[in-house]
């Protein structure tokens, strides 16, 4: 074998472990419940108990997005991988959720938006979030946001609990793919 | 040989000159190449992407350790040994000079 041919399959080698790494494109699911249930409820609460639903949003979701960060940091570290950008990048791009609801607020403050109305904004603003994690992280948040984005303004026409079934259609958009989901990886059969 | 091929060897000679002689071992490589994406690996990760059995890849990245292309972080996960490995400034700069000198050898190759 010349040195050309043993380079050839050198490189080969290495570009075959570049790939075996595959794209990590699945939220340990665990995550995907988390949120999947916390919708659930607070959606729910904002039929039943609009003011406790105040508070599930503004001291449960920060919450649920610290247990997110550190299920996903044992996850990476029980997979054998670490990589502090991964965690940053996904720190901003859910964080933008909080930025937004704060200028929300400031226009409800201003009258700008009132009553269902700063609800329906505040959904479709989480949609779009969700559908760009599954642009770039994810696809699998990707129906997720699609129905954040159409429920939010669905909810006009929907005469009764119209929350309470959006956030459990939301649920399951998040759940079922944890049953059916493959990851690169495994499509790849390894 | 004509003047050209001359060129064309000495061109050739002073691209092998410049590969590192520690990155030529495919394992070695392809460790360096995982690291430098990411901030550190663990072993068993790195035995799984490269395929290797825990003898090789244990006496290839202790050669990397040596030559300080890469460090080793020991913790304990879940009550078991892990060791994590890092790509050090070193070990960066030998990689880069390794690819640059690496590509420009495939690139003076005639196709």
């Amino acid at each position: 074998m010349t040195q050309t041919d043993q380079m050839q399959q050198d490189l080969k080698f290495v570009r075959d472990a570049v790939a075996r790494r595959g794209i990590l494109d699945r939220t340990p699911q665990a995550i995907a419940w988390l949120w999947a249930i916390f919708i659930l409820l607070s959606f729910a609460l904002l039929d039943f108990r609009f003011s406790a639903a105040m508070w599930m949003f503004a001291v449960g979701a920060p919450l649920c997005g610290i247990v997110s960060f550190l299920i996903g940091r044992n996850v990476a570290r029980h997979e054998g991988e670490f990589d502090h950008r991964v965690g940053f990048t996904c720190a901003l791009h859910w964080g933008t959720i909080f930025l937004a609801m704060i200028a929300l607020c400031f226009l409800a403050a201003a009258g700008r938006v009132s009553g269902q109305g700063i609800g329906q904004v505040a959904t479709l603003v989480v949609g779009v979030v969700y559908f760009l994690a599954g642009v770039h992280f994810d696809r699998r948040w990707m129906t997720s946001g699609l129905l954040l984005m159409a429920g939010a303004a669905a909810i006009s026409w929907i005469p009764h609990y119209p929350w309470t079934s959006l956030g459990a259609v939301v649920c399951l958009a998040l759940i079922l793919p944890t049953f059916f989901g493959k990851t690169v990886n495994e499509r790849q059969g390894r | 040989m004509s003047a050209r091929d001359a060129e064309e060897f000495d061109f050739a000679s002073r691209s092998l000159a410049r590969l590192d002689p520690l990155l030529q071992h495919r394992s070695r490589l392809g460790a360096c190449v995982l690291l430098s994406t990411t901030d550190a690996l663990s072993f068993s990760r790195l035995r799984l992407l490269l395929d290797e059995s825990d003898g090789n890849l244990g006496a290839q990245l202790r050669k990397l350790e040596e030559a300080n292309y890469i460090a080793v972080r020991k913790e304990f996960v879940a009550r078991k040994p892990v060791s994590w490995y890092a790509l050090t400034p070193a070990g960066v700069k030998a990689l880069r000079s390794h690819l640059l000198a690496l590509e420009a050898l495939i690139k003076g190759a005639q196709v």
